[in-house]
């Protein structure tokens, strides 16, 4: 018998975190969507029993009627395939909610409670246990009242929840479970949702419980690979022997990283070690790139222009400039006048600084000093 | 420090020279293009190293430097010592870059970083190059107007920044056009000004998005709700189908037990066929042709019988006749045309009169209507007279007042949010401005403040030294007070035993050593006088000076009503810098909530034109609607009010249609009757003419009653019964004897007539095949018989075939077996009640879903045209990254700007005054005592006085040559090497002839005091110049030809 469980797809969500402009923000977001096709024609394709979604399918506050539109369209293509949808606090069950409102085709089941609900499936000994997030937070916490009866059945539960390993100051709204009391005695396997990467939860009772991850890269600052699982049970023998394996979906990755600038000698240069950047990524990334250490230069970086040279090596290139010229400022600092005192005093302030924000706002005020200090007389350069 | 020896192996032009350096004043000689410049250059990246910011006028400065000669020697070494003795050797390769420094005095080897004389020198490269070199180019660039500007410019400069030309105020000023050009706050056309306003659209544009999805909520779930209703209907019909199903299931099994009944009886009929199937080819169809032929012959046979006894009868009558009376005249028949003509006549005037009768009662009742449509018009408002086209007008209205109801509905929620953000701006705001308002210009106010402070801590200090050097001179007269006391007394009391020795013994001997006693004594005791004095005063000064003390702690302690100290304790503030920066923060939010209170006030403007526009279209509506027979009282019974009116406009079309039609009825029924009368008339004239005539000719014919008769149809009858028994009587014997003669002929043509029927009929029996029409009757009864099951069985299977439809008997079969065994009840419900049921619920969908659809073109047009509301908040996201960024650029500038200044007002204010002191000294021996004073002020502003006149030039550029000035910059950038050289290393200055506008005498002078300075710094002077050379000679300067 196999599932596939998948979790955290979040349509419909949006990308102002991750700094994308609406248009690539657009393309991202049907990715999303041809990214949960590709889910069902597999699940389709590999004769799967059920599809388990554990939370977190769309973002309830932004999800659009076209949106919803195309999951009935999605789920009417994947027919016979069931489909068992518990709502999560990003997507939860609540008056207005597309769960509620949608007309969805019969195969498709949503769970409607915070409380635990079984579903027997036609045709197949599985029975399918799951609740709904009733809001934001769950009104109260299903974990640990989960009862499997002894019907010879096999019996998967679906949710999504805060397991407290991760969590520890999880509140109750977020449904925490320990692993234990989450392993309901007689379960053959636990779908869960509510964190983005893949992440195995083992018990003590045996039961096997995993965390799908979102299909998707959520964005700058997450690990692991976006990926949906394979989930193969075999419940002739006694225990059941369950098989998980992860899926990795076609997505794009959220590069964030730093680049050190003072070995390079040109924008020129500069440009180029982006775009090797880019295509070591094969370009196949949205990329956040901090521009650290001396520029090449004393005159600031056409960011413009660096990105138009190497943008077309990402799928989106953000650049964040806060490269300082190419300046010995404790040789600066050394004497008495008042560039060397100015200079000293920023020094020192710099030093002093842990705050991020601030610590950019004194080199830069640095480097604006010093430029003032050496700018030939009349206009400056305006900021771009 | 000073620079002992330099041996270049290869720079430039020069290859393998040794030089060695005088250690105070070295004169370097040689014309033009004898690389004096190189040799400074030589020098400098000895010292410091190659150095460079990689532009191409620096990388052509180093390909000039590199050896003309010989490139693999780029290099050389210099020897330098230090002011403690020590000395050192540096030796570089620029070639390689290799670089040894190493204490060369003592030859203990020891090796120095690159960086040495650096560290030792306490200044950089370029410091160097800006402080300690002094060319002729640095002098001639000063130009003739604004000189002393720009002297005082690159004085700023090298103080500020140790190079010409960058300045802490020309620095300041650029951050302040930087800050400018990313703009303040409602500054349009800037960056940041831009970047905030496109925030605020952005914000503005995310609100009326959140607003019109809250709207459309209410929408969506009405939308929800009849898709529900919709789904709801949808399985109540799917059950009336389930129904309905077994309804045809039931009325399938019915058919086909009806269907094999009629199979059943189809066989029968067939079989009963069988019997009668002989006859199936006797040509019944012939029956009548023979019943004709047989009753033509039967007629024929009786009419000749009949004949022949009215043949009989007529010859027995003629008898009879022949001897009875004649008979009397009759009337004759009238003319049968005469006679139609009046009956004619007659039925047309019955039915005319009729017909008249009739469009009389259709007008009365087309009449009737037109009073009944007409009363249920005056019912109805005019609509005609309201608008040429009432549908789109109404239409029109509803939608305009919704525009403005929508546009006001925005409008105003766009003012509430503004205005909530502006009191919050005002509230946060409010704090600052009550502590800053009675401040007119707080910058000004707190530099006064600071610099307040420092003079007063500056005259603190002062006053503190000279009060320590006060009691340190009264204590230490004190101190020699006792002592001048001791040797006056002492040597008084010598001086008294000489003078009595001398007195007693007169020995002379003891005259000159009373008389130097004597002068100690007076010596002494006059010293001891001046101290008392001298205490005395001091004591004086000391009193002068602790009172001097006291009033300044005085004027500090009362600082406490300082604006800016009030300002501080209020804000809680402990550094002026802290309190300036509320300041800016206050400025900032000031300017802030400036610009938003704009913005409210333009959607104040906005938002009450918006609610005036929906009261006044309100006000309009109100008598609009009462035209149409509608009361608005709140404008949410616009809409209603239009639907009532459409559906009332729409009644009263079709009212006004119903007139008009009986109307046209009515005109038409007129016109028929008129017609109906006037053909009535006609019709009337005809028959009494033809009464006329019928009358004329039946007077004429002897019938005198017409009058007697009530009518002419009377008479007419009358007549007639009159004209027949004449024509009885007339008949007589001549018609009987013709009716025998015509009898007798009939009587023959008859009896042919007869045989021909009788052939007739044979012939059509021996067609049949039958001998008599007994034979004929019973094969046509036997043929009708299976002609007439041959019919039933057809019929049978018509009704079969109906039964079965389009299928056939084995299809219905198979039908009924898949549906299997029908439902044991049926349905509640007919199958009439459950269509009639699914109509009616399919009516009901299609009304749910006309109104789902008209649900979903609102909210379509509602939405048409917005964006997203992701699309909105990344926009927004990258908006705000952008103002952070600008605003950030602006505060890092800001920052920047304010540090600058505070570090370039403390430090111009501790170097002015020593600058100025040393300059004086070196200006008054430059032009032998022409100038004596040269007055800084802090920001570095350049005044001279003139000696004797104590006027000050406060513009002396206007006043003294260029020469002069040549040497006001001289003496300034002395002082300045001077002032950086305080309590450090003495710098060596390279001076590249800097005396191209001075006369000899000063050239000499300004010799005279180079040779001074160089005795505490080394002073290099590159000239081509015999005068200067001269005027070298003249100090004993040591000179080194090129």
């Amino acid at each position: 018998m196999k599932l596939i469980h998948t979790a955290d797809l979040h349509l419909d969500r949006c990308f102002a975190d991750c700094g994308l402009p609406p248009g690539q923000a657009n393309w991202q977001r049907q990715h999303l969507r041809e990214l949960f096709l590709d889910i069902l024609r597999q699940a389709s394709a590999q004769g799967a029993e059920a599809l388990l979604v554990a939370g977190g399918l769309f973002v309830h506050e932004r999800v659009g009627r076209e949106t919803v539109a195309f999951l009935r369209e999605a789920f009417e293509l994947a027919r016979p395939l069931p489909v068992f949808i518990a709502p999560g606090r990003a997507d939860p069950l609540v008056p207005g909610s597309p769960y509620v409102t949608g007309h969805w085709p019969d195969h498709v089941h949503i769970f409607q409670s915070p409380d635990w609900q079984a579903i027997a499936l036609n045709g197949a000994p599985l029975t399918v246990h799951g609740f709904a997030f009733d809001g934001p937070a769950i009104s109260r916490n299903p974990f640990g009242g989960l009862r499997i009866p002894g019907d010879g059945r096999t019996h998967v539960a679906v949710g999504q929840g805060a397991w407290k390993k991760l969590q520890p100051d999880a509140p109750p709204g977020l449904a925490p479970f320990d692993a234990g009391e989450a392993a309901a005695p007689g379960l053959a396997y636990l779908a869960l949702g509510g964190h983005p990467e893949s992440l195995a939860v083992p018990n003590d009772r045996g039961v096997t419980a995993y965390y799908a991850g979102a299909p998707d890269t959520p964005g700058f600052g997450h690990r692991g690979e976006p990926c949906f699982l394979e989930v193969d049970l075999d419940a002739r023998g006694l225990e059941p022997a369950v098989r998980v394996k992860p899926v990795f979906s076609a997505s794009l990755a959220f590069l964030e990283r730093d680049l050190d600038c003072t070995a390079l000698r040109s924008p020129a240069q500069l440009a180029d070690a982006l775009a090797g950047i880019g295509r070591a990524a094969k370009g196949n990334c949205i990329a956040r790139i901090r521009l650290t250490g001396r520029r090449p230069g004393l005159r600031p970086l056409d960011l413009d222009a660096i990105t138009r040279d190497a943008g077309p090596a990402f799928a989106h290139l953000e650049l964040h400039d806060e490269t300082e010229p190419p300046e010995d400022f404790d040789s600066l600092a050394r004497g008495h006048t008042s560039l060397a005192l100015f200079t000293g005093r920023l020094n020192r302030e710099i030093a002093g600084s842990v705050d991020p924000g601030r610590l950019r706002m004194l080199r830069r005020a640095r480097t604006l000093g010093i430029e003032g200090y050496r700018a030939p007389h009349g206009n400056p350069e305006g900021a771009r | 420090m000073r620079i002992d020896r330099a041996a270049i192996d290869g720079y430039g032009r020069f290859s393998g020279l040794d030089l060695e350096f005088a250690p105070d004043l070295q004169i370097l000689v040689g014309p033009n293009e004898r690389g004096k410049s190189t040799l400074r250059s030589f020098i400098a990246d000895m010292l410091f190293g190659q150095t460079g910011d990689g532009t191409a006028a620096e990388a052509e400065a180093r390909d000039l430097r590199t050896p003309w000669a010989n490139p693999s020697a780029y290099g050389g070494r210099l020897v330098c010592a230090f002011e403690n003795g020590e000395s050192c050797e540096i030796m570089r390769n620029f070639g390689t870059g290799e670089a040894t420094l190493r204490a060369a005095a003592a030859g203990t080897g020891e090796s120095h970083p690159d960086g040495y004389i650096e560290q030792r020198l306490g200044i950089s490269k370029p410091v160097f190059l800006g402080t300690a070199t002094i060319s002729h180019l640095t002098l001639e660039g000063l130009g003739e107007h604004e000189a002393l500007n720009q002297i005082r410019e690159k004085l700023l400069s090298l103080a500020d920044a140790d190079s010409e030309g960058h300045s802490a105020m020309a620095a300041v000023q650029h951050l302040d056009a930087h800050i400018r050009g990313v703009g303040r706050p409602g500054q349009a056309g800037k960056p940041l000004p831009d970047a905030q306003a496109r925030l605020d659209e952005l914000e503005r544009e995310r609100i009326g998005l959140v607003n019109l999805r809250g709207e459309l909520a209410p929408i969506e779930e009405r939308r929800a709700a009849l898709r529900r209703r919709a789904q709801a209907l949808q399985a109540e019909i799917e059950a009336i189908e389930r129904k309905l199903r077994q309804h045809e299931a039931r009325a399938r099994a019915e058919r086909l037990r009806a269907a094999e009944a009629l199979s059943a009886r189809i066989d029968e009929v067939t079989q009963e066929s069988f019997v009668p199937a002989a006859a199936r080819d006797f040509p019944q169809d012939r029956t009548p042709e023979m019943q004709r032929c047989e009753t033509r012959l039967n007629t024929a046979r009786l009419q000749r019988s009949r004949s022949q006894g009215e043949l009989a009868a007529v010859e027995s009558d003629l008898a009879a006749r022949e001897t009875g009376a004649p008979a009397r005249d009759l009337p004759p028949p009238l003319d049968p045309a005469l006679e139609d003509a009046f009956t004619a006549a007659r039925a047309a005037v019955q039915r005319l009169e009729e017909r008249a009768a009739q469009l009389r009662a259709q007008a009365q009742a087309a009449r009737d209507r037109i009073e009944e449509t007409q009363a249920a018009l005056a019912a109805f408002p005019d609509f005609s007279r309201i608008a040429p086209d009432p549908v789109a007008w109404l239409t029109q209205l509803a939608t305009s007042f919704d525009v403005a109801v929508r546009a006001r509905d925005k409008e105003c929620g766009q003012r509430a949010v503004v205005r909530a953000e502006t009191r919050q701006r005002r509230e946060r705001l409010r704090p600052l401005a009550e502590a800053f308002a009675g401040v007119d210009d707080f910058l000004d106010l707190a530099r006064a403040y600071e610099e307040g402070q420092r003079l007063r801590a500056e005259d603190q200090r002062l006053a503190a030294t000279r009060l320590q050097t006060l009691l340190n001179e009264a204590e230490e007269a004190a101190e020699r007070i006792p002592g001048f006391r001791f040797l006056s007394a002492g040597l008084g009391v010598f001086l008294a035993v000489l003078l009595a020795a001398w007195v007693m013994f007169q020995i002379n001997a003891m005259v000159w050593p009373a008389i130097c006693t004597l002068f100690g004594m007076l010596y002494f005791l006059g010293n001891y006088v001046l101290a008392r004095r001298r205490l005395e005063q001091t004591n004086t000064e000391i009193a002068d000076a602790r009172a001097h003390m006291n009033a300044l702690a005085a004027s500090e302690a009362g600082d406490t009503d300082h604006p800016v100290v009030r300002l501080m304790a209020r804000e809680g503030c402990e550094t002026v810098r802290e309190l300036e920066a509320r300041y800016d923060t206050f400025r900032r939010q000031s300017a802030e909530l400036a610009a938003r209170e704009e913005v409210l006030a333009d959607i104040e403007r906005q938002a009450a034109e918006a609610e005036e526009r929906v009261d006044m279209l309100l006000d309009n509506f109100r008598g609009t609607f009462e035209q149409v027979g509608e009361t608005v009282l709140h404008e949410d019974d616009v809409r209603q009010a239009a639907g009532n009116a459409l559906t009332r406009y729409q009644d009263y079309r079709e009212a006004k249609g119903r007139l008009l039609d009986a109307r046209a009825l009515f005109d038409r029924l007129q016109n028929d009757a008129r017609n109906a009368a006037r053909e009535l008339e006609e019709a009337r004239a005809r028959e009494a003419e033809a009464a006329d005539r019928l009358r004329a000719v039946m007077r004429e014919n002897g019938f005198a009653d017409t009058a007697a008769c009530g009518s002419v149809a009377d008479a007419l009858r009358a007549y007639r019964e009159q004209a027949a028994a004449a024509v009885e009587r007339r008949g007589g014997i001549e018609a009987l004897r013709e009716k025998r003669a015509a009898l007798a002929a009939r009587l023959q043509a008859e009896e042919r007539e007869v045989q021909a029927s009788e052939r007739a009929l044979n012939a059509v029996l021996a067609a049949a095949g039958v001998e008599s029409p007994a034979a004929w009757h019973e094969a046509a009864e036997r043929a009708a018989k299976f002609r007439e099951l041959h019919n039933h069985r057809l019929a049978l299977e018509a009704q079969l075939a109906t039964l079965l439809g389009d299928g056939d008997f084995n299809a219905l079969r198979d039908a009924v077996r898949e549906a299997g065994e029908p439902e044991p009840a049926p349905p509640e419900e007919s199958r009439e009640q459950l269509l009639a049921q699914r109509a009616a619920i399919e009516t009901e969908a299609a009304a749910i879903t006309r109104e789902e659809r008209e649900l979903q073109l609102q909210i379509n047009e509602r939405m048409a045209g917005q964006r997203s509301l992701n699309e909105v908040e990344e926009d927004i996201a990258l908006a705000a990254r952008r103002v952070a960024r600008l605003g950030q650029e602006r505060e890092s500038a800001a920052y920047a700007m304010a540090v600058i200044e505070e570090i370039a007002r403390d430090r111009h204010a501790r170097v002015a005054p020593r600058l100025a002191e040393i300059a004086s000294g070196y200006l008054a021996e430059i032009t032998d005592g022409a100038y004596t004073e040269i007055r800084l002020e802090r920001d570095f502003g350049i005044h001279v006085c003139v000696p004797g006149s104590g006027r000050v030039l406060e513009r002396p550029e206007r006043s003294l040559s260029k020469g002069a000035m040549d040497q006001v910059y001289l003496a300034l950038r002395l002082a300045l090497v001077q002032s950086l050289s305080h309590s450090r290393e003495p710098i060596p200055m390279l001076l590249d002839d800097p005396f191209a506008n001075y006369d000899d005498e000063r050239l000499r002078r300004t010799m005279r005091l180079l040779a001074r300075i160089a005795r505490g710094h080394q002073v290099i002077l590159f000239t081509c110049r015999d005068d200067v050379t001269r005027a070298a000679e003249t100090v004993s300067a040591a000179i080194t030809r090129l």
